[in-house]
C-alpha cells in the first residue's frame, strides 16, 4: 500500500526525471527542488501560522494570562484557549503541515535510497517498481550515478592529491546549511519566553546540524545532497516569506537577556 | 535536574532520528545474497559481516574471518579456492587472501573504489575482479596490481574465460573480451540493456541475457552475435548447458530451456516466483531454487521430478558437490542447509558460530 501510493510513483518520477537529463545528480537535485515546490503550500501555511503564535506571544493579554494563572496549568490552558478562539488562532495549524508533509518526505528519502540500488536485491526490487507502461529497463538502466567528484550511490570523500585522507566536502556543506536554516528560522528569544524552551530549541541547532552531518558523512553522497538542496530551498522559500532572522547569524552580537521565569 | 532531563530526553531523541533515518537508508542492511563456494573438506560461506567455513561433513565451523565483524565490511561474493589461498572480496573495495585452512589473512588489495558484487574469475597466475567502480583489476597471486581496464559502467558479474580471454557484462549495456595476460580489449558488443548475468563460455561461444529479458549467443572470437530469444523475465544467472540444451530461470519464475545451437525455445516450466540464481546440475535433472523458498528439480526434458520448500527466499547460485547440495536463503532462520541429492536436509547452519 505504502510502496503503491508513495514508493513508486517517486522512483519513477525520479527515473524520468534522471532519463531525461542524463545525471541521476542532477535528476535528484530536479527531484528535490520540485517535490518542495509542490510541498510549499503547505509550508507556507505552517510558516505563516508559526508566526501568528510568535506574534500572540508579544500580545499584552498573553503575556498577562501567563504571569496571572502561572501556578494553575488548567486554569492557563482555558484563558490561552479562549484567546486564541477569539484571535482566530488554530495553534495545531503551524504542526498539521508538518505532519503532514513526513510520511511524504519519508517517503521521497526511501524512493531515493531504492532508486540508487547500489546490490543485487535493491535492483530486483527497484525493476520491480518500474511502471512498464511509462519506463523500460533498458531506458532507465543503468543510472549515471557519477556527480561532479561523486557517486550518488557511494559516501562521498573528495581525494586531493598528497593527502591520504578523503574529505567530507559534502558532509561539511549539510553541516552549514542545516545550521544556516536552523538558526534563520528560529524566531529571536522574547524576554520573559520560558527558559526551558529556549535551551531545547539552542539544543536542537546544535544537535541538528552534527546529527544531518553525521547521516552525510556515512551514508550514500545522493542522500547527502538531497540534504543540501533541501536546507537551500528551505532557506529560499523562508526568505520569500519573509520569515528569515538573519540577525540569529550574527553571533557577534549580543543577545537581548532571556528573563528566567522561575 | 529538570534541564539536565530535557538535554538528555533531547540526545536520546536525535539518536533515534539517527537510528530510524539509518535504518530507512538500508545502510548496514542485506541488499544482497550469499555466497558459497563447496570444497571436499569445507563449505566457504561468505553471509553478510563474516566469511565461515565449515566443515563439509558436520557443517561444523572451522573457522570464521574476520575477528571483529563490521556493517561496512560485507561479504557477499562467492569465495574462490587457489591452492592454499581463499579469496574473498567486500563491500568495503577490499579483495582478501585468507589461509584456506586456517582464515588467517595473508594478503590485501585494497586498490579499488566500489564495491564487489561478484567473485574473481583465475586465469593462470591472474585474479581477474570485477568490481561497481566501473573496473576490472588484475593481480598476481601476492595481490600486487598487474593491469586494470575501465569499462562504462558498474561491472557485477565474475567473468567467463577461455584461458587465454576474459568476457564480461557492463551495467553500460556492453559485452566486452579482454586479453586476460594485459587487459586489452580485444571487442565489446551491444547487449540492448544492462546485464549483470554471469557468462557461460563453451565451445567458443558465449552465452547470456540481460535485464529486459533477452538472451544472447556470441561468438567468442569476434563477438558477433549468433542469436538472439525473448524470454519471460530478466535473466540474473548464468545458463547450464546440458547435451545441447541452455538451462536457466528468470525473473518472471520461468525456467526456460532453450537449443544452444539457435536459441529455440524448447519449453518453460513457470514457477510461482522469480528465479535468480543458478541451478545445480544433478544426475537426474537441474535444479533450481525460487524466490518462494522453493527448490525444484527438472528433468532433462522439462517433467517436475520434485519441489521441497523452505523458510526463506533462494536467490544465490546453488552449489552441487558429489551427493551434497548447498542452498543458501535470505530471510531464514536456517540462511545455509546442506541437502542431499533428493533434496533432504543433512545439516544446516544458522549463520552466527
Amino acid at each position: 500500500m505504502w510502496d503503491t501510493i508513495i514508493i513508486e510513483p517517486f522512483i519513477n518520477l525520479l527515473l524520468w526525471i534522471s532519463k531525461l537529463v542524463g545525471n541521476f545528480g542532477v535528476a535528484l537535485i530536479l527531484f528535490t527542488i520540485l517535490t518542495r515546490i509542490v510541498l510549499y503550500p503547505l509550508t507556507a501555511k505552517q510558516i505563516k501560522s508559526s508566526a501568528a503564535m510568535q506574534e500572540l506571544q508579544k500580545d499584552k493579554r498573553y503575556i498577562e494570562i501567563q504571569t496571572k494563572y502561572k501556578g494553575d496549568k488548567e486554569k492557563l490552558a482555558q484563558e490561552q484557549m479562549k484567546l486564541y478562539q477569539e484571535l482566530k488562532i488554530n495553534p495545531m495549524a503551524s504542526c498539521l503541515p508538518t505532519l503532514i508533509q513526513f510520511p511524504i518526505i519519508i517517503g521521497l528519502y526511501q524512493a531515493m535510497i531504492q532508486t540508487m540500488a547500489t546490490g543485487p536485491l535493491d535492483l530486483l526490487n527497484l525493476t520491480r517498481h518500474i511502471y512498464p507502461k511509462f519506463l523500460s529497463i533498458a531506458e532507465v538502466l543503468p543510472l549515471n550515478s557519477k556527480f561532479l567528484w561523486m557517486d550518488m550511490g557511494m559516501p562521498e570523500r573528495l581525494n586531493i592529491p598528497g593527502l591520504n585522507f578523503g574529505i567530507p566536502v559534502l558532509a561539511i556543506i549539510v553541516v552549514i546549511t542545516t545550521y544556516i536554516s536552523t538558526k534563520i528560522m528560529t524566531p529571536p528569544q522574547q524576554p520573559g519566553a520560558a527558559d526551558q524552551g529556549a535551551m531545547m530549541t539552542k539544543m536542537m541547532n546544535l544537535y541538528m546540524p552534527v546529527l544531518m552531518g553525521w547521516l552525510a558523512w556515512s551514508l550514500q553522497s545522493g542522500l547527502a545532497l538531497y540534504f543540501v538542496v533541501t536546507n537551500l530551498v528551505q532557506i529560499a522559500q523562508y526568505a520569500i516569506s519573509g520569515n528569515v532572522h538573519w540577525d540569529n547569524l550574527a553571533f557577534w552580537k549580543k543577545k537581548p537577556e532571556v528573563k528566567k521565569t522561575r | 535536574m529538570r534541564m539536565k532531563i530535557n538535554r538528555f530526553g533531547v540526545i536520546l531523541l536525535f539518536a533515534l532520528l539517527a537510528v530510524t533515518l539509518t535504518a530507512c537508508s538500508g545502510a548496514g542492511q542485506t541488499n544482497s545474497w550469499s555466497g558459497v563456494l563447496l570444497t571436499e573438506e569445507y563449505v566457504y560461506y561468505a553471509g553478510g559481516n563474516l566469511v565461515t567455513a565449515l566443515r563439509s561433513d558436520s557443517g561444523n565451523v572451522a573457522w570464521q574471518y574476520p575477528e571483529k565483524a563490521s556493517a561496512q565490511r560485507l561479504f557477499y561474493a562467492e569465495p574462490v579456492l587457489i591452492g592454499e589461498q581463499v579469496i574473498v572480496v567486500d563491500y568495503a573495495h577490499q579483495l582478501t587472501s585468507l589461509n584456506a585452512k586456517t582464515g588467517v589473512e595473508t594478503w590485501k588489495f585494497s586498490g579499488a573504489e566500489g564495491r564487489y558484487i561478484d567473485s574473481p574469475v583465475v586465469v593462470d597466475d591472474l585474479i581477474i575482479a570485477p568490481n561497481t567502480d566501473y573496473s576490472v583489476y588484475a593481480l598476481d597471486l601476492s595481490g600486487n596490481l598487474v593491469w586494470s581496464f575501465k569499462a562504462g559502467h558498474a561491472l557485477w558479474a565474475r567473468p567467463a574465460t577461455d584461458g587465454t580471454a576474459i568476457y564480461f557484462p557492463s551495467m553500460d549495456k556492453n559485452l566486452y573480451a579482454l586479453d586476460a595476460a594485459t587487459g586489452s580489449l580485444k571487442w565489446k558488443v551491444a547487449l540492448d540493456t544492462t546485464a549483470i548475468s554471469r557468462p557461460l563460455l563453451e565451445d567458443g561461444v558465449l552465452y547470456l541475457g540481460n535485464l529486459d529479458g533477452t538472451f544472447f549467443a556470441f561468438n567468442a572470437k569476434d563477438g558477433s552475435r549468433i542469436w538472439e530469444q525473448k524470454v519471460g523475465g530478466g535473466v540474473w544467472s548464468q545458463p547450464i548447458l546440458h547435451e545441447g540444451k541452455l538451462y536457466f530461470g528468470d525473473q518472471s519464475g520461468r525456467i526456460n530451456i532453450l537449443n544452444s545451437a539457435d536459441g529455440q525455445s524448447v519449453q518453460y516450466i513457470e514457477t510461482d516466483a522469480a528465479i535468480v540464481g543458478t541451478g545445480a546440475l544433478l544426475d537426474e535433472g537441474i535444479a533450481f531454487g525460487n524466490e518462494d523458498g522453493e527448490v525444484i528439480l527438472i528433468g532433462f526434458d522439462g517433467e517436475r521430478l520434485w519441489t521441497r520448500s523452505f523458510d526463506g527466499s533462494v536467490y544465490a547460485n546453488l552449489q552441487r558437490l558429489g551427493n551434497r547440495l548447498v542452498l543458501s536463503l535470505n530471510k531464514s532462520e536456517k540462511p545455509l542447509i546442506a541437502l542431499d541429492t533428493n533434496g533432504n536436509e543433512n545439516w544446516y547452519f544458522d549463520g552466527k558460530n
